[in-house]
This record gives structure tokens, sequence and C-alpha cells, in this order.
């Protein structure tokens, strides 16, 4: 008994499969729906990202989004069977993927309980990883439908809806992970009518908001990197890929340390953390961008999910980056960097104006949210009465025309004075499969961090090297930077460890990261000698 | 009328029986008495709501309290019924006036949940749930009964309502009837309907409880009558009540869904202040740990024990947990007992991980950043409400920590406004505010305890401490100690930090998945609404067992930090006495510091040497004296804390004056030897030994007490039954040293006082003994009849000053009299 289209109604085949006994409890009539529903059907759905149809707000239908959970709600209860009566007849039902019944006179048999969250589209989705979830359909249903989707009225996009999941693995899913769900998209009379608003307190209900639809989930995946496993599998060794990739970042920014520092950029992600230190992140700070354009489109090609955030002062004053619970609503309010993990955040210094900027409001506590994003990837949301830590996965890229005035990134790198603006047309004009294995190997890359090794023998190595290091004036390590630098070369390290493909660290991988960093350091203060700390104005006057 | 169900006379039976079996659960006048006692205070107090101890009742009845929990909405009614009666007979009028009501409280088990345990299968059962309340509604008053009479008919009509959230849910019809049956019209008698209290909030998980990475949960609950109004947003409760759900009002269709709420029949508010919970063996084990001669070490040892090094800073931190006297003298100013600590420092010398552990350790500790998170700032300010637009005072954070510990990070990033507002709170230990209308006086008496960054990041050796701080002296002066802590630049040291980070990064962090739940209880302490605390009945290791990851050495002995509280809080409040010698050696030590402090060069000194130090060694002298749980301030208290100010002060251990003692010595022969004072100190001994070597310590010792004999007069901040402590008592062989006229003005021998007492009764009987004489003149005649023996103006002074004390004459400006 499969149902082929998307608008054949699902309370049909779900009132045909519940019998009312033990067999079909909510938790194994989902999963009859799940078998009435195999994943060809369900993927021919409509996608509310982009190809919702007008009309769902009256008639419920079947869709598909990719999302992320941005609030949870809680439990609410429904009705697990219940009896309805309509004038003489007398039937019962189940309260699964429902939201109301129609003029019946309701009797509920027993209870069940369905998990809430708020769901969001995936912020700073790119077009592509967007694009990738849309063309899941098969080839011939695609067809059918896209001059279906030209001729529709108007493009109909969610902005937010609250997922309804049913089964109890749900319960508690992490708020800013990413799922793929499937399942009936209703609006719902919840709260429309104004005659209530005098009578909030008994009647506002904290899972159903006015206006916002509530989508029952179906069925549900969560997306880590984005791209299916199966697909990640039938890759080529990263061994012969992300040379590939490093020789067309070259090509792209004009410089081998640049391209270097801006893979493993790509490649870097949160993956432990100890001692506030956080492993393997890299924040980097581009120094010398005059345009930032080029460079936040190379990131958008290869990363996922790219947020951009122009630092301006209307972008640090009017609200709060993190998130704020607003328990007068009820609701989360999304800051500009609740993101799910994996985001890259490209922070666009360039947009800034020069010299003194005009602040308020938000600013003092933005550039703190931003700092400890960056020095702790952690991020706290306010909650009123306090405020709650939650750990993220944001790589930060800074792009600044000088070294950044506003945020301290630990990697700081100058892009060549001389030569053309980096720019993405050296990926644009690759095939658009061989750019796609390009991303799956730098998000195969940044699964494979974890797993690299570090044996005894090179640990002793490298630790004798540093201590060395240490004793040398020429680095001129001051002690309490010691732990902070010895954190940073070894991450260095790691990436470039998995840049070269291998899944083991050697002394040479260690050796490669020590000049790397000493080049870089050599270049950027040649180019942009570190402001003059306030202990040097200071000894400064004293000569004068 | 409406609502009028049939009732199937079993059931009805069934009921009976089961208010019996209540009502005689609750007459326990044969037994202790505990309910009828309860009724009667419910009946004086003119409440309505009798708590029943869910314990109580499973011992009586187990299978009425099994029922309780989970068919709530049965028994309830039942027990309600048995308390009316109950009331009834001790106070027939009374039962009349009011509806009454049960709450619960005692061990709920399993049912003690969380918002976010709170699970289907609890729906319709009594739960105890505890959270932080969010969100309230106002509260209104809600229709019990209403009353309407027909003008018409001339009959009146009652209507009694109930809706979903009361207990025999037997939905009446909601609507407000306006006109009876005939079409007549009603009117409403107001003055005869009842109406409750009615308001819901919501509670929030606590952060405490939530797992990391998940958003908190809440649930709605309902409070009626006298519940209403006990919470405001903010507090931390814990609700006893009914699970229930309600259907979410929807437009038109019937709903599908439904949201849950309690009903509460019980409400606590829980205090965030602990007080920890003494076993009688735990003050044993106190008592025997108080005799350790070492105890002042092995406590400084055992605080922050994963921080390696800095002992000095540590005693330090110590005094201020255990804290001075106060004391508030006759004409109002207060002298404070608090110990002000600074730490000033390279990053990363673990100041901040100090302050945290203090923050743990302290009964009463508040932590804040110089900056400060909201406008309020540390001491307190004027702020608009809102919502109402009405002014309202907000206390920052030395307010909150009022008799309590304040730690302050950052703190040199103050602002001005906050760094002039902070010299009246540490000393005065009060803020004042004038602003806006608003004038007031808020206490602040608490301890400061600051961390914070030398000005140019880094602490640059080549300037003086005070150009490295740069903060005003009369603010560096509040505090009573401050510490340089150094960056130690130790080669050996390079290897563990790479050791360390290297371990870091090869390892993934053990640990269960992401997003695993902890499993219920996991982290609530009780499953009471009792708060019993977690180790009642069991005594606290004095121990730390796990000594991994401490950084002290072997063979040395650190105390938990659950013991360490509990000593820190008996010791805090005992409250020695100076003893004579104490003060003594006290007054010796501070006119040494200030000599001592001329002598040195800006560049070594840290804090400004002002008479506030000679406070400060009374506090630490105190402070220490408290460690062991002594009654007196003993001179071995003030020498340690005499090393602690000289440390804090120069950066040094007393090296200079420990040289100086030495030189003393040779001069005078160092011939005898004092057993007598080396025996009392013998325990003292081992950490002293660096210090002070036992001989010199032991010349020092006597050098001081043979210069007991000179009065203290000149000491007015200290205790006055000091004071009192007249040298009369003691023979006094020697007239005071060079080196004491020098230093130590005011004072003068018993024999050269008793001459002065025959010259000034001399002077009287010349000059007449009712006038009031010039002081010069007397002292002029006194000179004369002393001839060679002529008094020193320090003497003078000092026998002018006992002379009052004795109460034999007075000496008022210039003038003085006869009594």
């Amino acid at each position: 008994m499969e149902c082929e289209s998307a608008t054949c109604n699902v309370y049909e085949a779900l009132d045909k499969l519940f019998t009312g006994d033990e067999s079909t409890q909510p938790d194994s009539l989902i999963n009859k729906l799940r078998e009435t529903f195999p994943h060809s059907v369900r993927k021919s759905w409509p996608s509310v990202n982009s190809e919702l149809a007008t009309g769902w707000k009256d008639v419920p239908v079947m869709v598909r989004a990719r999302c992320m959970l941005q609030n949870s709600l809680g439990s609410e209860f429904y009705p697990a069977s219940c009896e309805l009566t309509k004038g003489e007849a007398r039937r019962i039902v189940s309260g699964v993927l429902r939201d109301s019944f129609d003029d019946e006179e309701v009797k509920v048999l027993s209870y069940a309980d369905r998990h809430c969250y708020v769901a969001v589209p995936v912020p700073g989705a790119t077009e592509w990883y967007q694009a990738h979830f849309e063309d899941q359909t098969t080839d011939g249903s695609m067809d059918m439908k896209r001059p279906k989707l030209e001729s529709a009225v108007a493009k109909n996009v969610l902005e937010r809806f609250v997922a309804k999941f049913i089964d109890d693995a749900a319960a508690e899913l992490k708020v800013n992970a990413v799922f793929d769900v499937y399942g009936v998209l209703s609006g719902h009379g919840f709260g429309d009518n104004p005659e209530m608003e005098g009578d909030q307190e008994d009647c506002s209900s904290p899972t159903n908001f006015a206006g916002v639809p509530n989508l029952h989930v179906v069925h549900y995946e969560q997306v880590d990197g984005g791209v299916e496993e199966v697909l990640l599998s039938t890759l080529s060794p990263p061994s012969a890929l992300l040379p590939r990739l490093r020789s067309l970042l070259v090509d792209c920014v004009g410089d081998e340390l640049t391209a270097d520092y801006l893979a493993m950029h790509l490649m870097s992600s949160t993956y432990a953390r100890a001692d506030n230190a956080t492993i393997c992140a890299l924040p980097l700070n581009v120094c010398g961008v005059k345009n930032a354009e080029g460079i936040e489109e190379i990131v958008k090609m290869l990363a996922a999910k790219v947020k951009i955030l122009p630092l301006t002062s209307s972008s640090l004053s009017s609200a709060p980056f993190h998130s704020v619970k607003c328990y007068k609503t009820n609701k989360l309010q999304q800051g500009e960097l609740q993101v799910s993990a994996g985001t890259h955040l490209i922070i666009d210094e360039t947009k800034t104006p020069r010299g003194k900027v005009e602040v308020s409001g938000c600013a003092a506590a933005n550039l703190g949210t931003l700092h400890k994003v960056i020095s702790e990837q952690r991020m706290e949301y306010d909650f009123g009465f306090y405020r709650c830590p939650f750990e993220v996965d944001v790589p930060v890229m800074v792009l600044s025309e000088e070294r950044s005035r506003y945020v301290a990134t630990p990697y700081r790198i100058c892009l060549p004075s001389s030569g053309p603006a980096p720019s993405a047309d050296p990926l644009k004009s690759l095939p658009k499969n061989d750019l796609l294995a390009l991303r799956l190997a730098i998000l195969r890359a940044k699964t494979a961090l974890k797993d690299v090794v570090v044996s005894g023998d090179v640990a002793q190595a490298i630790q004798d090297d540093f201590v060395r290091m240490c004793a040398d004036p020429a680095y001129g390590l001051a002690s309490d930077e010691k732990a902070h630098k010895m954190s940073q070369l070894l991450i260095v390290t790691r990436l470039v460890t998995v840049l070269r493909g291998q899944s083991e660290m050697s002394v040479d991988s260690w050796k490669v990261a020590v000049l790397m960093e000493k080049r870089r350091e050599e270049e950027l203060n040649a180019r942009f000698p570190p402001a003059p700390t306030a202990a040097d104005f200071a000894a400064e006057n004293k000569e004068n | 009328m409406s609502g009028y169900n049939l009732i199937d006379p079993q059931d009805e039976q069934r009921a009976r029986e089961t208010i019996l079996e209540y009502l005689n659960f609750l007459d326990d006048s044969a037994e202790n008495k505990v309910y009828v006692t309860k009724v009667e205070e419910m009946i004086n107090e003119d409440n309505n709501r009798l708590l029943i101890n869910l314990n109580d009742l499973r011992q009586r009845l187990p299978e009425r309290a099994a029922r309780l929990l989970t068919s709530f909405v049965e028994e309830i009614v039942c027990l309600e019924q048995a308390t009316l009666e109950m009331v009834q007979r001790a106070d027939a009028d009374f039962a009349k006036s009011k509806i009454f009501h049960v709450g619960f409280e005692g061990s709920f088990g399993d049912r003690h949940v969380n918002p976010r345990s709170l699970k289907s299968t609890f729906l319709g059962n009594m739960v105890c749930c505890e959270g932080i309340v969010t969100k309230c509604s106002s509260v209104r008053p809600k229709v019990a009964k209403s009353v309407h009479y027909c003008p018409s008919t001339k009959k009146t009509l009652e209507r009694n309502y109930t809706d979903l959230t009361s207990y025999n849910a037997t939905l009446s019809s909601n609507v407000y009837p306006t006109e009876d049956e005939n079409k007549n019209p009603l009117e409403t008698e107001f003055g005869l309907s009842t109406y409750k209290d009615h308001q819901s909030f919501s509670i929030q998980e606590l952060p405490e409880c939530a797992p990391p990475g998940q958003l908190p949960r809440s649930v709605d609950v309902i409070a009626d009558d006298d519940l209403a109004d006990r919470v405001k947003p903010g507090d931390r409760v814990r609700i006893v009540g009914l699970y229930r759900v309600l259907p979410n009002k929807q437009n038109g269709a019937s709903s599908g869904s439904f949201r849950s709420i309690m009903i509460a029949n019980n409400i606590q508010l829980l205090t965030k202040e602990e007080q920890p919970n003494f076993d009688p063996e735990d003050i044993r084990n106190i008592r025997k740990l108080s005799k350790n001669k070492n105890i002042f070490d092995i406590l400084a040892r055992s605080l922050a024990p994963s921080i390696y090094g800095h002992p000095e800073v540590k005693k330090a931190i110590l005094c201020l947990l255990l804290g001075g006297l106060e004391k508030i003298l006759d004409n109002g100013s207060r002298l404070r007992g608090d110990v002000n600590v600074l730490l000033i420092g390279d990053p990363s010398v673990a100041k901040s991980q100090l302050l945290r552990y203090v923050l743990h350790t302290a009964p009463r500790a508040i932590t804040t950043t110089g900056r400060g998170s909201s406008g309020v700032g540390l001491t307190a300010a004027v702020t608009t409400d809102s919502d109402s637009g009405e002014r309202r005072l907000e206390a920052g954070a030395m307010v909150l920590a009022d008799r309590g510990i304040v730690c302050i990070d950052e703190f040199d990033k103050m602002s001005d406004i906050d760094r002039t507002a902070i010299h009246e709170v540490m000393e005065q230990g009060r803020v004042t505010i004038a602003k806006a209308g608003i004038h007031a006086r808020l206490n602040a008496r608490c301890s400061v305890l600051a961390a914070a960054n030398p000005v140019y990041g880094r602490y640059d050796p080549y300037k003086s401490p005070m150009e490295n701080i740069n903060m005003q002296d009369s603010l560096l002066s509040r505090f009573d100690l401050i510490f340089v802590l150094l960056d130690e630049h130790d080669p050996s040291r390079d290897r563990t930090v790479a050791d360390h980070v290297l371990k870091l990064h090869r390892y993934r962090t053990p640990g269960e998945p992401d997003g695993t739940v902890l499993p219920m209880g996991a982290r609530v302490e009780t499953m009471s609404t009792f708060d019993l605390d977690g180790d009642e009945g069991k005594t606290t290791d004095i121990y730390e067992k796990d000594r991994g990851w401490t950084a002290v050495d072997q063979g040395e002995t650190i105390l938990s930090m659950a013991f360490m509280k509990k000593y820190i809080h008996v010791a805090r409040a005992v409250k020695p006495k100076l003893t004579a010698e104490a003060t003594e050696f006290i007054s010796d030590c501070y006119s040494e510091i200030r000599n001592f402090d001329t002598s040195k060069t800006d560049r070594e000194r840290t804090m400004p040497v002002t008479a506030r130090q000679l406070e400060t060694l009374i506090r630490l002298s105190t402070a220490i004296a408290k460690a062991r749980l002594s009654k007196t301030v003993d001179k071995i208290d003030a020498e340690k804390a005499h090393q602690l100010l000289f440390f804090a002060c120069y950066k040094e251990k007393p090296r200079e004056r420990m040289e100086a003692e030495e030189r003393k010595k040779r001069k005078a022969g160092g011939g005898e030897k004092a057993a007598a004072e080396g025996d009392e100190d013998s325990g003292m001994e081992e950490e002293d030994e660096e210090v002070l070597p036992k001989s010199k310590r032991a010349t020092r010792g006597k050098a001081a007490d043979s210069s007991q004999s000179q009065s203290t007069a000149g000491d007015e901040e200290m205790d006055t039954t000091e004071a009192t402590d007249t040298p009369s008592s003691q023979a006094a062989p020697a007239g005071p040293s060079a080196k004491r006229a020098r230093t130590e003005p005011g004072s003068i021998s018993v024999d050269r006082y008793k001459s002065f007492k025959k010259f000034i009764r001399k002077a009287f009987d010349t000059m007449g003994a009712e006038d009031l004489h010039p002081v010069a003149d007397v002292s002029a005649f006194i000179q004369k009849e002393a001839g060679k023996l002529s008094f020193s103006e320090e003497e003078l002074e000092a026998a002018y000053s006992q002379f009052a004390a004795d109460n034999m004459g007075m000496v008022t400006e210039d003038k003085i009299m006869l009594i």
C-alpha cells in the first residue's frame, strides 16, 4: 500500500493502519508509516526551504525540510488513541501527526507525549549545500517538477516551524543540530483567535505559536557534514585530493603560505577541549585584505555553511550575537551567532568605517561574545536569570585590512602585498563533480583530525624540540605564552599531518609546522608591525 | 443544580471508609499529637492549608500513601474532607469560614523530578518538581461561587464553578448566568459571591541540573488561594503538586494537542545559602585537629591544593576566610574585621583560580569582575524599572556579599565611579547613595579578595610596585595585604608545560558521548522536600584521599574541601581576645615596619605603610588565633601575622629585622637563654625555622618580654580591656631603653609614675586643689620638684593619661583638675 503522490492524504493512510490495539502504539505506528512512505517517496515531497506550494494553511501537506533545531520546547501531550463522535458515528483514531480533529467531540482514551522543537532554515547554508538536499529527488521526478515550480505563483519559503517528534529517541535532541525532516505540515489554529489575547495565561500554549505552522515528523535524519556517508566512501583517498585543493588555493590567493593556512582553516574543527584549550580550532585573521568578497567566495565554494558577519557599528550595536530567552513569548530569540556546528564564521572588518567607530547598546557584549567564541569555542546564551554556556564548533576567520582592530585571533596571516586580489575563479571553472569531490575531501579531513595518532616517540621528540625552542632567545617566548604557543604549534602540526594525507603525526610535520608558524609571523611583522603596547608608549615617553 | 452526578453507592461507601481512615490518621491525640497540634496551629494562625508529611502517612497508612502518589485525585478529595471534619471538631465556626486544603511534603522517591524528567507516566500523579521561576502571571481573583438574585421571582441562585484546575474535575458549565430558566433577568450579588486568588507561573530546570548542551525545560504551575503570590521570578522553588494535562485552546476544532501543568499543593522556596551539617564526630575531629600545632599551615596548605607554591598567599587567603573581629565603638564608628587581600601579578599565575577556590569554600561569596556585567557595578545604583517607570535601588556585588566575601577579578579595570565608591565600602563597610531622590545607606561589610593585572600587562621588575599597580595609595592602603605574584622563570617547567599540552593533544577527552542525559537523580542531592544534607549522619572525611591532582609534597597531609568548609565555619565563630603579650608585640612590630618603610626604596615596597597596618596586624593575629580555635590571641599568632604582613609589604621575609635582632643580641651580650620562651614556641619550630632560628626568636621574645612593662596606653585602636592592663601590676625594674623612648612615646614606669603622683598632689596642694590649673603650670611645678630626675615630655604625657585613666584627675584641653 505505497502512497505515490505528495497530496495523498496521510491521515487516511494513518487511520487505515491504526487498529487501536497494542500493535499500533505511536512508536510502531510511526514505523509503519515510514514503511508506507519509503525514502524514494519522501524525497519527492516538496521542500519547505524552496518550493512550498501555497494552500498548506488549510490542508495539511507532506513536506520535507533541512533545518536546524533552534529551540527546544519540551514535550506536549496528544491522544495516542481517542474516540471521535460526530453525530451518531463513532470511531477510534490515533492523534499521531494531528493538531486537531474536525468538529468532532473527542474523548481521549490514552495520552502519549511528543517532543517539540523550533526549527529554522540552516543559518549560513551555502547554495550548493542546500541544492544538494533539494536535488535528492530522482531525475525523472525532477524534470517533472521543475516546470511546475516555475509556474508556481509565488515561491513559499518557511522561515520557522515547530517540529514535533513522536519517538522517544527524539526527546533529547540537541539544539543547533541540523536535521532533514519529512512529515506533515499543518497550519493550526492555535493562538490565532484574537479574542484569546486578553486571557493569555491559561490558553497560551508553550508548544504552539500563532502563525508558526507545525510539522509532524514522520522521519528524520541528522545531518553531520551535509553529505551522505555513502558518497564519502566512494571518494578517492584524500592524499590525492588534498594536494589538488592546495594547488587550486594557491591559484586563488597567489601565495603558498596563505593557501596552506586557508586549507587548514577549512579543515579545522573543534573536536575536544581541555583546560580551556580548544583542539583543533584555527581562528585565522587574514590581514591585508582590500576586498573581502574574493575570499568569502572561495570559502563559500568549499564549505557547506558560511556565515558572513560584516562588522559595522550597526551590526555590532543593534542586536546581541548570542541568543536570548524571552519568557514573555516563550521564544529563544536567535542571535546572529546561533549557528550549527561546523558553520564557518567570516568576520568582515573591511566594512568597518575607519577611525573612530561609534557603538552603543550591545557592542561591548557582542565583542565579548566574539572573543569567547574565538578563544574558547563557547557561547553563553542569556536565560534572564542566569547565563548558560554552550559549546560551539565555529571556525572563525577575520578579514581585515591591517591587523584586526576588534578581535584578537591567535593566527594572523597576511596576503601578499603584490599580485592579483584573491578570487574564486579557478574554483568556478572546475567541473561540478570535481568541485563536489573537493568539498567532500574537506569534510572528510575534518572528521579525520581526531584520528591522528601521536606516538610516544614522536611526542618525546616534539617535547625535546620544544624545550630547545624555549631556551632559544630567537623565539623569545614569554613564560606564560609557552603553553599557548605549544598548543598552537601542535594544532598546526595536526592539520599539516592531515593535509599531507597522513594519519600519524611525525617529527617532520612538527618541523614543517614550526617553520610555517615562523614564516607566518615574520611576514606579518614585516608588513604589519605589532601595535605598540602601553608599555612601549610609556618607555617612549620616558626617553623623550 | 447542574453538575450533580449520580453517585454509585459502592463508591460512596468506599469513599466514606477512606475518609475515616484519614480521619484516624489525622486525629493522633492518643499518640504524638503531631497533626492535632498542626490543626490547632492552623486555626490559631488563620491558615487554610494543612501540611502532611508523606513519610508519616507512609508509616501509618502505607496503602493510602501509595495511592496518594498514583491516583491523587480520588484520594485528595477524601483527605480534604477528612481535614474539614477534623477542623470542625476543633472549631466549628472556623470550619465554615474557609475552604481547607492539604499540602504535602516528605520523600517522593522517583516522583522527585525536574521539568526534564516529567514524563507522561506521571500524569495524574503527585510529583515534586524543582526549578527556577521564570515567568509569573499577575494574581487574579477567580470566581469560586457566584450568588444571583432574581428580582421578579425573589429567589436567590447559587452557582459553584470548577474548571480543569480543580481536583474534582466534573466540569461545570462555565457560563455566567444572567437569566434564569424563565428568562427572568438575574442580578449578581457580588458581596455574597466568593473568589479565590489564582496565579500561574513557569518553572524552568535549574541551570546546574540541565545536561550540558541542552536548553533548559520548563513546566507551568498553577497556584491557587494561599499559594498564589508566594514566588517571584528568579526564585528557586520546589513545587509539590498534581501533574495533569490541559487541552490547548484552538480556534474552532477540537484540539489534538495538550499541554501539561502542575497544580501546586505546596510551594517551598529553596534557599541558596547552605548551613554545613555538623555531625558530633565532625566537631570532635575539628577540636582534635585544632590542637595540632601546625594547624595554620595545614589549613593554608589545603587551600587550593592544586595550585603550586605561593604559601604566603594561601595563608593570607586563609586569614581572609577566617576574618578578624569587627568592633563597633560606642560613638558608632566601626573598626572592620574583614581582611582585604589584593593579588597582583603576571597573567597566568593562577590568580583567578585562587579566587574561584574561595568562591567554593566560603559560606557566602560573590564573584564579579571590575567591569561588572550590569550597570549596577560593585556598589549600588538607582535604576528605572522598565515596566512601571519607578526608580528603584539595585544592589551591587559588594552589597549582596554583606557579611561574606566578594571576589573581584580584573580589579584594575574598574570604572572610576566604582573606584571612588569602593573607598567607603572597604573601610566603613557601607554604601551611601544619594541619587534621584533616593538617599540610602546599605551595609556592605564584606571582605574583598581582588585580583589585578599590572598596568603594563606584565609586571615590570624595573618599576616600583606602585607604578606597576597604578592605583591610588588611598585605595591600596585599604588592603590589608598586597601580594605580587611573579611568573617563575624556571627552565624545568618548560618540559612540564610541553608534556602537559602534548597530553591534551594526544588523547581524546574520555567521558560520555555528547548530549547524554544524566540518569535521574545523578545530580539531585536529595529526594526529599526536607533539606537533609547528603552527608547527614555521616562524618566528613578529614583528609583528601585522592591526591593525584594536588601539588603538595609527599608526606604532607591536606584536608578535604568539605572538612575545610566545616572547619572554617566553626573557626569563624570564635572570638579570640588579644593578650597583653600579643598587644605588646604588635605595637612593637608596627613601629618597626614603619621605620623599615623609610629605609626602603619605592621599588621594594608594595604598599604604603600607614596606621592601617596596625589594625591589619590585629586582624591577622585574630584570624590566625581563630585557626587554632583559641580564645586568646597569643604572641605566636602575632608573630605569624607580622611575618605575613612583612612579606606582603616587602616581598620578602623579615630578614633584615632578624639581622637587626642579631646585632642587638650581640650588643646585649646575648647571655641569657630564655628556655621557658623556647618551650612555648617549640610547636612552631617547623615552619619557623627558615625564618627565625630558635635562639634569635627566643632572644627577641625575651626583648619583647622585658619591654612588656611599658604601658600600652598609646594604642587607642586596641581593645580597651587591653589598655587597662596597667603596668602597675607588674614589677618593672628597667626604665625605658633609648630605643623605646624614641619609638614609643607615652610610656612611663611604675616608679616614675608613683613619684609623678606624689609631685602632682604636691602641686595641687600649693596651687589650690579645687581649681582648674593650666597643664603647663603643673608640669613646670612637677619638673621643679623632680629636680635632677626630671620627666621627659613623653613620660609626662603618659603620666597624665594614666592619671586620667585612674580616675584621679581630669585633663581637658590645656587644663587639669583633681577629682
